[in-house]
């Protein structure tokens, strides 16, 4: 009776040794099936990484049987790698502008995702090929304002692609800091201004050469003001008084965002003034005289008007990047 | 006496024992989850800092107005300690671009006097031990540094190359 | 109490939690391989001197385009040619680039390749071009340019 004792654990050891046993030949056989999320992460990272800094870093190519270039904002239907990265000229293969992202790029590939999903993630490569098969992983590809997280806006068009992110499972999410191409504009600090008229004046002028086909943006900063009341109060063109929203509209950058503003809108010394002239305004062959009055802000220097279109060029604003992906 | 049923407590609590100390073993060890997620938090560490010195060197004029180079060459010789720094401008940039990560910032150049020369000029506490570098490279010259106001000394037919150092660490 | 004590028969218990506890443990690893392969690449991407090598070419082409006009500057006031000054300071920004790389362990250089293009005022183009040969290595990547075509517009 003794002796038989402790039979159990055997029998026990026995059965639970086998079946450890078949499980762990599963598992081994099997890869992924018991490696919950951990195992594929590892995937997930690269896609991530690799998508972000393709957008990041490269301009992209597009090519056919005769010719291929990194101009591929305007050749969409051959394009065999989306990148974003500026390259201001094409033909010499020898620019290249990393965190530097165009805007025609990115209108681009707003407008190849927008009418083909498949072709896009196939050529960002956001898929799992596994025998064959593709797995397309899910994404949310994003431009967002560096102060507010909200998408920055192109063409009408706010810069975000993908599906809603999921709460229930791993995102893998990469960061890119970007300098985004949001328009051409000219910068001026108000110290180098000139007046038409005798120094110590409220009026500044500037010269336009037409025809202009993008709108006109003046940037300007550094003011110089004395009184209780600083802010713009006019703008004319050629002597003609421009209505604000109609002809133009005017930005104040707060806390690094442009937010659109009222002509009673104060301004500070540091404070960045953003206006965008319609282009209409600018149609014949001409050159145009701007005319921007203010009250309480002053300009010192008589002088002939200062050329906007020699000043003008592409205007970068910070952005990040954001890469989501996840299965 | 029928003392079956009691008989194998000892040996089966031990038992329960071993297999609940293995389990906590295993969970436990910093083997198993830490050196993937460590090491992606590092890449991305290393990545934003290194674009966020890329975007200040390549930014056009109207974006940020002082780029990296003129940061540096508007610097005025003097070691910044903690809560004085002297390139404020730097930092306030580099703060924008890096919310939530804590940095310092050094300058190292070489010349032919002085040999290798390491100075800070950021300065916002220790690094942690995960901390990672992001380097770039500026070149001053003459009429860079006189026109934004720093007190380097030049010569005309000099170009000199300062290595901007970021060490940058998540809190 | 006693028989308790006599009973050896129920170490089999403690064995099978002992060979239970053993097989967790092969499992555990065999979970970690997937964790371990991530490790390594990631390990890989900080490992890349990605960063470095590019930009040692951009800087590279930046001193060329500065060196350039300073050397243009400098023909007005002293009596050397133009290839003849750019070829002092290139050389002088190279051995301080050198010694730059050289505290991270890395070793670097930049050469101009002879005979260096320089055009003159009749040129058509409007452009310099200067050929230079660009070498990186880490020890473990190595990364040459050679030529690095570098175009100056005047």
């Amino acid at each position: 009776m003794i002796d038989e004792r402790g039979q159990i654990a055997v029998d026990f050891l026995l059965g639970i040794s086998l079946f450890l046993i078949a499980l762990m030949f599963i598992v081994q056989f099997i890869p992924g099936l018991f490696l919950p999320s951990s195992a594929n992460e590892g995937s997930l990272d690269h896609t991530a990484y690799r998508t972000a800094t393709v957008l990041a870093e490269d301009p992209g190519w597009w090519g056919n049987t005769t010719t291929s270039n990194t101009d591929w904002e305007h050749n969409t239907a051959n394009v065999k790698r989306i990148g974003l990265a500026a390259d201001d000229d094409s033909s010499s293969k020898l620019t290249n502008s990393p965190n530097l992202i165009s805007k025609n790029k990115t209108i681009a590939m707003m407008h190849i995702y927008k009418t083909n999903k498949t072709n896009f993630e196939q050529k960002m490569g956001l898929y799992d090929n596994v025998n064959g098969k593709f797995l397309y992983y899910g994404y949310n590809i994003s431009l967002v304002d560096t102060s507010s997280n909200i998408p920055i806006v192109l063409d009408n068009t706010a810069i975000t692609l993908g599906g809603e992110i999921p709460a229930d499972r791993d995102v893998i999410k990469i960061v890119r800091i970007v300098l985004i191409e949001t328009g051409r504009a000219a910068y001026f600090d108000a110290e180098e201004l000139t007046t038409p008229y005798p120094a110590l004046s409220n009026v500044t002028s500037l010269s336009v050469a037409g025809p202009k086909n993008e709108n006109v943006t003046v940037v300007l900063s550094k003011f110089n003001v004395t009184g209780t009341n600083p802010k713009l109060e006019s703008i004319e063109l050629n002597g003609t008084a421009l209505v604000p929203s109609a002809d133009f509209n005017a930005y104040k950058r707060i806390n690094g965002i442009y937010s659109p503003i009222n002509l009673s809108n104060s301004l500070e010394h540091n404070d960045m003034l953003r206006l965008d002239l319609n282009s209409s305004l600018f149609s014949a062959n001409q050159t145009y005289l701007l005319e921007l009055t203010f009250n309480d802000i002053w300009f010192t220097m008589p002088g002939a008007p200062l050329e906007y279109t020699s000043r003008e060029e592409p205007f970068y604003e910070p952005a990040y990047l954001n890469v989501m992906v996840w299965k | 006496m029928n003392d079956k049923a009691q008989l194998h407590t000892l040996e089966g609590l031990a038992a329960a024992l071993l297999m609940t100390l293995t389990i906590l073993t295993i969970t436990q060890s910093a083997m198993i989850i830490t050196p993937q997620n460590e090491l992606v938090m590092d890449v991305q560490l290393k990545q934003i800092a290194s674009d966020a010195l890329t975007v200040l060197d390549s930014a056009p004029e109207a974006t940020i107005r002082n780029d990296l180079t003129e940061c540096i060459a508007s610097w005025d010789e003097n070691e910044a300690s903690l809560d004085s720094n002297n390139l404020e401008m730097l930092d306030y940039e580099l703060s924008y671009l890096l919310p939530d990560i804590l940095y310092n910032v050094n300058i190292a150049y070489v010349n032919a006097t002085t040999q290798l020369t390491d100075k800070k000029v950021i300065v916002n506490g220790a690094p942690t031990e995960n901390a990672v570098v992001a380097r770039r490279l500026v070149s001053l010259s003459n009429s860079t540094v006189s026109s934004s106001g720093g007190e380097w000394n030049i010569a005309d037919d000099e170009l000199l190359i300062v290595e901007v150092r970021l060490t940058a660490w998540r809190v | 109490m006693e028989s308790l004590r006599k009973d050896n028969k129920g170490q089999w218990i403690v064995l099978s939690g002992l060979v239970i506890s053993l097989i967790l443990v092969a499992i555990a690893v065999l979970a970690n391989q997937a964790v371990i392969n991530g490790y390594y690449s990631s390990n890989a991407v900080l490992e890349l001197p990605k960063e470095d090598i590019r930009e040692l070419t951009l800087q590279t082409r930046e001193n060329t385009r500065m060196i350039l006009d300073m050397s243009y500057e400098l023909n007005q006031t002293n009596n050397k040619t133009v290839p003849v000054i750019f070829e002092d300071i290139f050389i002088n920004c190279n051995d301080q680039m050198k010694a730059l790389y050289a505290i991270r362990g890395q070793a670097i250089d930049t050469r101009i390749m002879m005979p260096m293009q320089i055009a003159n005022e009749t040129n058509m183009s409007g452009k310099d071009i200067i050929w230079v040969n660009i070498e990186y290595n880490d020890g473990r990547t190595r990364y040459v340019s050679s030529p690095e075509v570098i175009e100056v517009e005047k």
